[in-house]
């Protein structure tokens, strides 16, 4: 098994495709650092960061005292829980996180968009590229059941996947370190729960949650873009289909929101952080929902694949 | 001695139309077996059920006893094979290609790898990428890897299709030596027929998907009188000669003279056509050809077929 998942990687890291990705999402943490910079540079003033937040509570307040009846809901407790965590900050002698290494490293968590992205090609491309070429002839005439070949190239993709995301991280805290200095892991991080009450935690704990959460979402896209591959005998076509869902996934989600079945979509489900920080898609959804649903959708994605793959004709015209 | 190969009511039925129909066959150890067939009488289709490609609708096939179907591994392992084209991965070099397959399989060392490319005659280019390998290097390839295992049932599909004639002349050789010296059972498709007279032992005409003879094509019948043709400068002397000999049934067109001699009774013939002066500029036998038996066997129905279509 090892064997089969070292060729699998043999075949993924031979190809130039798979090192411009590397170094597309290299280019990418480079050039957010360069913008959060000058960003950080235009902002930056030399009061002392307790009369600031004091200045901008006071602020806020009075935009709440004033105008609080004709603003939006979401908008009023969006501009509360911003007191809140300014008063907090106050009480507990905690000034608030400036640019570092870490922070930077947990913003670069939106880059894993660009890890989605090409994991989702490599995993669309495994087993539709090896039909379009017929190599996939000469594969399965070896010692070895198709369920174990199957087996490998899943487990290929998302080492792939994996790697992208180590690069992702180790990159954001190198070029964060570099550009905004190494310190702040002591600096916790505050967040408010859904009834407005500030909470802090580690800022280590806080990067690996961000990342962990994008990567349930990363799992499904690399788990429904394999099964795409599997379906299909042409590579780009898999390719396609799979960034189509990509995209258009969450924005169905969105535009179909008001219907309650909207809920058993794969895409409404896939960002846990919804359960974190806002509001869920539909009412009443709670992670408990989203998990079973995200499993049950896990389970299928196999079966198809498995079913598929293991049957399937290997007949002539690719 | 049991077959390397035995082929047993093999049939594949896609839709309601039998591809290949109730075909079956032994292939023994250390010969070489040719299927021969127009395209599409449903050769690549036995040769994908026989490496469990696709799937079989009836009957079986079993390799050294082993069930491809139920026993996929176990036999398998004893298998190398060319299926159509044989295409691997074009931005590996040939050398990393073969080391993918390797390790599918147990115990292929460097040593095996590089003894597979020197017997294939690829040392000067297998460190290239594949993708530029001419359609003959990547036919050596092919055969690099399926014997890189070496398999004692050996099946190639098409295997002369980019060879020029020197690449043919030496995959004959080489299929000879493995069967003739490693008894290996080498199972070959083509749909030339002098291409298979001269390499296979034996022949199984395929027509429609199903068995129509099988056919042995070697040690053709030394006894036996076949139609030989001498081209000769005196026709009337030469013509008097065979006849003062005993062959009084010759037919003359020229200055060739056309008569049926068993194969031993050739030089004889030549011999005393010289003593008498006459001069022999060429001898050709007109063996009745796998061709003629073959369009014999098929000949009116491929038509009926090809119009039926």
């Amino acid at each position: 098994m090892l064997q089969l998942i070292h060729n699998e990687n043999v075949k993924i890291y031979r190809r130039l495709r798979t090192w411009i990705f590397g170094a597309l999402l290299l280019l990418a943490v480079i050039a957010m650092a360069a913008l959060t910079d000058k960003a950080s540079h235009s902002q930056a003033t030399h009061t002392s960061w307790r009369q600031e937040l004091k200045q901008e509570n006071q602020q806020l307040q009075q935009t709440l005292d004033r105008s609080g009846d004709k603003l939006p809901a979401s908008t009023r407790t969006q501009l509360q829980t911003q007191i809140n965590e300014n008063q907090y900050r106050l009480d507990h002698d905690i000034p608030p996180a400036k640019n570092s290494a870490w922070d930077f490293t947990n913003s670069a968590a939106s880059l894993m968009v660009l890890v989605t992205l090409f994991a989702a090609v490599v995993a669309a491309d495994i087993i539709a590229s090896e039909f379009s070429s017929g190599a996939i002839k000469l594969l399965l005439i070896r010692p070895v059941r198709r369920s174990k070949i199957l087996m490998a190239k899943y487990a290929a993709s998302l080492l792939f996947a994996l790697a992208l995301i180590v690069e992702l991280a180790v990159a954001a805290w190198l070029v964060g370190g570099i550009v905004f200095g190494f310190d702040g892991f002591a600096t916790p991080y505050l967040y408010a729960d859904t009834s407005g009450h500030i909470h802090q935690m580690p800022m280590f704990a806080h990067v690996l949650s961000t990342y962990g959460l994008k990567c349930v979402n990363l799992l499904m896209i690399v788990t429904i873009s394999f099964m795409i591959s599997v379906l299909l005998r042409s590579s780009s076509l898999a390719i396609a289909i799979s960034l189509l869902l990509l995209f258009v996934g969450s924005t169905l989600v969105e535009v179909l929101s008001n219907h309650t079945w909207v809920k058993f979509i794969l895409f409404a489900n896939t960002d846990l952080t919804q359960y974190m920080e806002g509001t869920p898609v539909v009412k009443g959804m709670t992670l408990t929902f989203s998990i079973i649903v995200l499993a049950v959708y896990f389970v299928i994605f196999h079966v198809v694949s498995w079913l598929t793959f293991t049957r399937r004709d290997v007949s002539g015209n690719g | 001695m049991p077959a390397a190969v035995e082929i047993r009511e093999l049939t594949k039925t896609l839709g309601r139309r039998p591809v290949v129909d109730h075909l079956s066959l032994d292939i023994q150890p250390g010969e070489v077996f040719g299927l021969l067939g127009p395209n599409g009488a449903g050769k690549t289709t036995t040769i994908r059920m026989m490496v469990g490609l696709i799937s079989i609708t009836h009957g079986h096939v079993r390799i050294h006893g082993h069930d491809i179907r139920t026993e996929f591994e176990e036999a398998i392992r004893h298998v190398g094979a060319i299926v159509e084209n044989p295409e691997m991965y074009k931005f590996l070099s040939g050398y990393d290609n073969l080391r993918l397959y390797a390790r599918m399989h147990k115990g292929i060392g460097k040593d095996r790898i590089d003894e597979i490319v020197r017997f294939v005659g690829l040392e000067s280019a297998i460190h290239k990428k594949v993708k530029t390998y001419s359609l003959g290097m990547r036919q050596r390839l092919g055969l690099a890897q399926a014997l890189l295992h070496n398999p004692s049932v050996l099946i190639l599909d098409e295997p002369t299709n980019g060879l020029d004639p020197a690449g043919i002349r030496e995959l004959r050789d080489h299929l000879r030596h493995l069967a003739e010296d490693q008894g290996v059972a080498v199972i070959v498709s083509s749909h030339l027929l002098t291409e298979m007279e001269l390499m296979c032992d034996r022949v199984a005409i395929i027509q429609n998907g199903r068995l129509v003879q099988v056919q042995t094509v070697r040690e053709q019948a030394h006894q036996e009188a076949q139609l030989v043709e001498f081209e000769v400068d005196a026709a009337d002397i030469a013509r008097q000669v065979l006849a003062d000999c005993g062959q009084t049934e010759v037919e003359v067109s020229g200055q060739t003279l056309r008569l049926a001699a068993a194969r031993d009774d050739i030089p004889e013939i030549n011999r005393r056509l010289v003593e008498h002066g006459v001069a022999v500029y060429a001898i050709q036998s007109r063996t009745k050809s796998l061709e003629d038996q073959f369009l014999e066997v098929t000949g009116g129905g491929q038509h009926a077929a090809a119009h039926s279509q």
